[in-house]
């Protein structure tokens, strides 16, 4: 597979990923941009021997999104949750949450988890990985992906519900 | 249904909507379930404003050209391409080389019978159209053209001479020679880094090639 082969295959992915974690699109398309740039570098050293290539990219993505984050939080900035809520004032998130309500709704519940749930479910529903091998990625029991899988999802249902009532 | 064996049902069902395949209708969690497809279908990317640009802008760097290029033969079949073009390359030389060796005692027959079909005729056929006496002494060709030193010329190396083109699409060989004149006619003397010899040029009888036989 060639580079561009890669980038065509898993942009949207990857993005999707990173959307889950960084609140505004810009954000999301300056670390998307980060992590093909070191994919791009580092492309001669993958070994396809070794794995599947999207899970060489998103142990790219996981450390850019840590990276981001770490760097947020030293800078002092909003968190997740509360960018989550300001993308909902930009104009042009706001004519795509117009359209996609759905999409802006499934963003805010994930927002709602915690850090680790958060990672899980990004990995879970945007990389294609299994369980086995995002449990490899994190560090995690493959059980305990299952069961935060699951937890996550009930989570987010019960989020919404509520938000549905209000 | 304990909540371990419903966690084991959902994750199942879910990887099999993540694969493509529609949420199971006995799903334990109905409501779950809907909610995991929704999320599975969820697709932002359209937000992103720099899909096309980051692209072409990661292709233009030096390292894009460098990895293009090593992912390119990290392709077994272009890697055996290359390697076969590497060969034909190397080959070619020796190739053109080998296919000027023309025997001595046929090159002087083709060039002085160019409207005889002779190709595909075997050797003996073209022999037996000498006179004779040239036939039974057995230097068909040596007594004809004496003035070309083939046995010298085929060791020296090849060269290439400019190719033009003699018309009709006929491509011809062109040399640089010294014209002197002979005592029944004229020729060309030709100078190579190993010999010097002289074209002859003058007027012959078909006898002097040709067997007349009366039917």
């Amino acid at each position: 597979m060639t580079f561009n082969e890669m980038y065509d295959r898993y942009f949207n992915k990857v993005y999707n990923y990173v959307r889950y974690h960084v609140g505004l699109p810009a954000e999301a398309d300056d670390v998307t941009g980060r992590i093909f740039e070191a994919a791009l570098r580092n492309f001669g050293t993958y070994d396809a021997g070794r794995g599947p290539v999207q899970g060489w990219l998103f142990g790219i993505a996981r450390n850019a999104v840590i990276d981001w984050a770490r760097a947020r939080n030293h800078r002092g900035e909003v968190s997740l949750e509360d960018a989550g809520e300001q993308a909902g004032t930009e104009p042009r998130m706001e004519a795509i949450l117009e359209r996609k309500e759905e999409a802006g709704l499934i963003l805010e519940a994930v927002a709602g988890l915690d850090e680790r749930s958060r990672d899980i479910i990004a990995l879970k529903f945007s990389s294609g990985m299994t369980n086995r091998e995002i449990a490899l990625m994190t560090g995690i029991g493959e059980s305990n992906v299952s069961i935060l899988v699951y937890r996550a999802v009930k989570k987010m249902q019960t989020f919404l519900a509520d938000k549905r009532k209000l | 249904m304990n909540e371990s064996e419903l966690i084991e049902e959902f994750n199942r069902e879910l990887d099999s909507v993540l694969q493509g395949g529609p949420a199971a209708p006995f799903s334990p969690d109905p409501g779950a379930m809907e909610l995991a497809s929704c999320i599975a279908r969820a697709d932002f990317s359209e937000e992103s404003l720099i899909k096309e640009s980051l692209r072409d802008r990661l292709a233009a760097e030096p390292a894009g050209f460098l990895v293009s290029l090593r992912s390119l033969f990290a392709n077994n079949s272009v890697r055996a391409a290359m390697a076969a073009a590497v060969l034909v390359i190397t080959l070619l030389p020796l190739a053109r080389r080998h296919t000027g060796c023309v025997p001595e005692t046929q090159a002087p027959v083709m060039a002085a019978l160019p409207q005889v079909p002779s190709p595909l005729l075997p050797v003996r056929a073209r022999v037996s159209r000498l006179p004779a006496a040239l036939a039974a002494s057995g230097a068909a060709g040596e007594e004809l053209f004496a003035a070309v030193p083939m046995g010298r010329l085929e060791t020296e190396p090849i060269k290439a001479f400019p190719i033009a083109s003699a018309g009709s699409g006929s491509p011809i060989v062109l040399a640089a020679g010294r014209e002197v004149k002979l005592e029944n006619g004229s020729g060309i003397v030709l100078e190579t880094e190993g010999a010097v010899f002289t074209l002859e040029r003058r007027v012959i009888a078909p006898e002097d090639i040709f067997e007349r036989r009366v039917i």
